[in-house]
């Protein structure tokens, strides 16, 4: 089980330029934002946080897809599904990978978006602890759609409208949290949540995976 | 006379006149550099205003001047390799761009050192500094592109045809964003305008930027010398100088 991991962090780590452009993605949604709105401070202390978490989502939304069509093009999903490794286990180190590979990032730029956002300094911490904490989930998600919409035509167009409505309560409680300064009741529901995903979206996105690799 | 300048197209002639003219355009960088860095950090006037923080200016403007030229010297790099198929334009393309990126992030990031205290904030989202952002995207934008394509002429065509749309755009973001900026009105403060500055200020200035010219120069033909012989290493020359050196 420890080689799967292995696997999916080799695989990982070869297309870290796709993580680049995650960020360079992201980065340019930062530009955008100022540019549509107003680059007055007092606005942009408004959006600020929210804009940070749309960033985010959106960067997670790009990146997801990669973490099964190359598996399901070059046949590694039919061996995944045939083999006695479970594919619960497959499917989770999937999705950590692709939260090491975009969420921590993301975790780890937040105060740069925050401070680009002109956020007040009191609320970086608070966004950044509950971007840590709804980031997981988000990429198990991201799993998720990808391995619904696995080898559809237009499935990449599909995911995120899969995914976006089961994407809310994290958002919501997550930038909760943040507004609130963390509130302890938001970030007790953020961790329920985190253990709840973690423990069904595997075995979920196992049953999406065979009806992947039977297409 | 032409020969001299058809000469340095071969890659062959390029890597030994380059290899020669090296070490002097190395040395008068460093010279320079280091000249005109110690008299503005250390010997030029502080500002009656900023104090001593605006001696970042002796590192901030050169970059934020040599991010800007070097995006056009690479677009036109682009355009010859584009056209005439060139070898050795193709590589100056190629190397030039992360040269250029890497000098746009630090003039972005020294500029947000030298707001924070003049400013009071790292960053603001005023004209000049939205369209460096831009730049840099840019750059990172060629950078990215010219990586899925092989090291030929041939295979830079996506990435040179960006650098050239970005170039031709340059003007137009830079009219945009200005309009933008005078649009919104934003916040009290005053852009930093150029003020009329004494000798003692403008001239370790001009000695910097003339160095850092000069070093993007030279690490560019290190770079370029490097690329060269990555991509012309099956060939007998390349052998033969490897040996040597």
């Amino acid at each position: 089980m420890r080689d799967v991991l292995m696997r999916e962090w080799w695989v990982a780590s070869r297309s870290l330029g796709r993580l680049g452009q995650t960020l360079l993605f992201m980065v340019l949604v930062l530009v955008l934002f100022p540019l549509a709105i107003s680059p007055e401070r007092a606005v942009l202390e408004q959006v600020g946080v929210g804009a940070v978490w749309i960033m985010s989502l959106l960067a997670m939304l790009s990146a997801a897809e990669h973490s099964i069509g190359p598996d399901l093009k070059s046949g590694a999903l039919d061996q995944m599904v045939l083999s006695e490794i479970p594919l619960w286990w497959q499917a989770l180190a999937k999705a950590l990978m692709h939260w090491l590979t975009v969420g921590l990032p993301i975790v780890l730029l937040s105060p740069i978006m925050c401070l680009m956002f002109a956020v007040e300094e009191r609320y970086w911490f608070w966004i950044t602890a509950a971007l840590f904490l709804t980031t997981p989930i988000l990429s198990l998600l991201c799993v998720l759609g990808a391995s619904l919409t696995a080898g559809l035509n237009a499935g990449s167009a599909l995911m995120p409208v899969l995914v976006a409505p089961l994407m809310l309560p994290p958002l919501i409680f997550g930038t909760q949290w943040a507004y609130q300064m963390g509130e302890p009741f938001y970030g007790y529901v953020l961790a329920a949540l985190l253990s709840l995903t973690s423990v069904v979206v595997p075995w979920v996105v196992s049953l999406a995976l065979r009806v992947a690799a039977s297409r | 006379m032409w020969r001299f300048f058809h000469q340095w197209g071969s890659p062959k002639s390029f890597f030994e006149l380059s290899g020669r003219c090296l070490p002097w355009i190395g040395g008068l960088a460093l010279l320079t550099l280091f000249s005109g860095l110690l008299w503005g950090l250390l010997y030029a006037p502080a500002d009656y205003q900023q104090g001593h923080s605006v001696r970042i200016m002796y590192v901030h403007v050169p970059a934020a001047i040599v991010a800007q030229s070097s995006y056009v010297l690479m677009a036109s790099c682009a355009l010859i390799s584009l056209i005439w198929k060139m070898k050795l334009a193709d590589v100056a393309f190629t190397t030039l761009a992360p040269i250029g990126g890497m000098v746009t992030a630090l003039a972005l990031l020294t500029g947000a050192i030298w707001g924070k205290p003049t400013w009071g904030t790292y960053w603001v989202w005023d004209a000049r500094l939205t369209s460096t952002l831009i730049l840099f995207l840019l750059y990172a934008g060629v950078i990215s592109l010219r990586q899925f394509g092989s090291p030929t002429p041939q295979g830079g065509r996506a990435a040179a045809l960006l650098a050239i749309i970005g170039v031709i755009n340059l003007p137009i973001i830079k009219y945009s964003v200005d309009w933008w900026f005078t649009l919104h009105q934003p916040a009290s403060f005053t852009l930093t305008a150029r003020p009329s500055m004494p000798f003692e200020m403008w001239a370790p200035l001009l000695v910097c930027v003339v160095g850092t010219y000069l070093w993007m120069i030279w690490l560019w033909l290190l770079r370029m010398r490097v690329e060269v012989i990555k991509r012309e290493s099956r060939s007998l020359w390349v052998k033969e100088a490897l040996l040597i050196s």
